[in-house]
């Protein structure tokens, strides 16, 4: 039998993993408004169901679950504005909701467009990627590379010269690739 | 956090390699595209270094990410803080 070791602490939730469900809702709702609604939502019901965490699946796993029920849940809602209620599921809400909640979900999610899914995965691996570098690596990297702040910008908030912060690019872009080598770069 | 062991001198590699990385954000001067070029020439590890960069600012750029705002993630903090009180 496998052993139950996973902890749960939601004082390390934003911090750990908002970055990750907030990549996961927007490629998925593609609205940036209705992702962070999704996440609050995810964060409550997660401090809701925590009682019926047993630990079986990683925190993130965990959170991603409850996630992917309040995004199927977003689409139920606008379906149900449409008149076309397509998206059938079953499950409880309010306080039961835990028990449902820690099923083994895989991060995947069923979309129509191959290439959606693709990217889906791709974002997915390279935040999965940048979870595991240097922290202040990784930071600086978002804010040139996905926030497109200017050079300048970053170097006084870090109070770095632009050489530095060109070899912490460097060195998060050389981490990021080999993380993400076996799979997305050969 | 202390940035000090980036003031190193650089070797010509990973000073060359760094360009390469300025390059991709679009940001390298013409005199340090050139210096780019004349090294990647004679250097077989800058050139796979550089090819697997620009495969890897593909990837960023498909991937279509987008980041959370410092105050969204204070916000978020908030929310949680609020609600484990209760």
């Amino acid at each position: 039998m496998a052993e139950n070791t996973h902890q749960i602490n939601p004082d390390k939730w934003v911090d750990s993993y908002s970055h990750y469900l907030f990549n996961y809702a927007i490629v998925r709702v593609n609205d940036r408004e209705v992702a962070k609604d999704l996440i609050s939502e995810t964060f409550l019901a997660g401090l809701r169901s925590m009682k019926y965490f047993k630990g079986e699946a990683t925190e993130r796993t965990w959170l991603i679950s409850i996630l992917k029920r309040k995004i199927i849940d977003h689409y139920r809602k606008i379906n149900s504005k449409k008149g076309q209620a397509e998206v059938k599921i079953n499950y409880t809400d309010g306080d039961h909701e835990g028990e449902w909640l820690e099923e083994k979900v895989a991060d995947n999610f069923e979309q129509s467009a191959e290439d959606e899914l693709v990217n889906n995965e791709l974002g997915a691996a390279i935040y999965n990627c940048l979870d595991k570098i240097n922290p202040k690596h990784a930071q600086i990297f978002k804010m040139k590379t996905i926030d497109n702040f200017d050079t300048e910008v970053i170097c006084n908030e870090f109070g770095i010269s632009a050489s530095n912060l060109w070899v912490i690019i460097h060195r998060a872009r050389t981490a990021l690739a080999e993380c993400m080598e076996e799979k997305w770069l050969k | 956090m202390s940035f000090e062991k980036y003031n190193k001198p650089l070797s010509k590699c990973l000073e060359v390699n760094c360009l390469c990385d300025k390059a991709q954000y679009n940001e390298a001067e013409k005199w340090e595209e050139q210096e780019i070029a004349e090294h990647l020439e004679k250097c077989p590890k800058c050139r796979e270094y550089s090819l697997r960069n620009t495969k890897l600012t593909e990837l960023c750029k498909k991937a279509k990410l987008e980041t959370l705002k410092e105050e969204e993630i204070i916000e978020f903090k908030k929310l949680l803080k609020e609600n484990l009180k209760s």
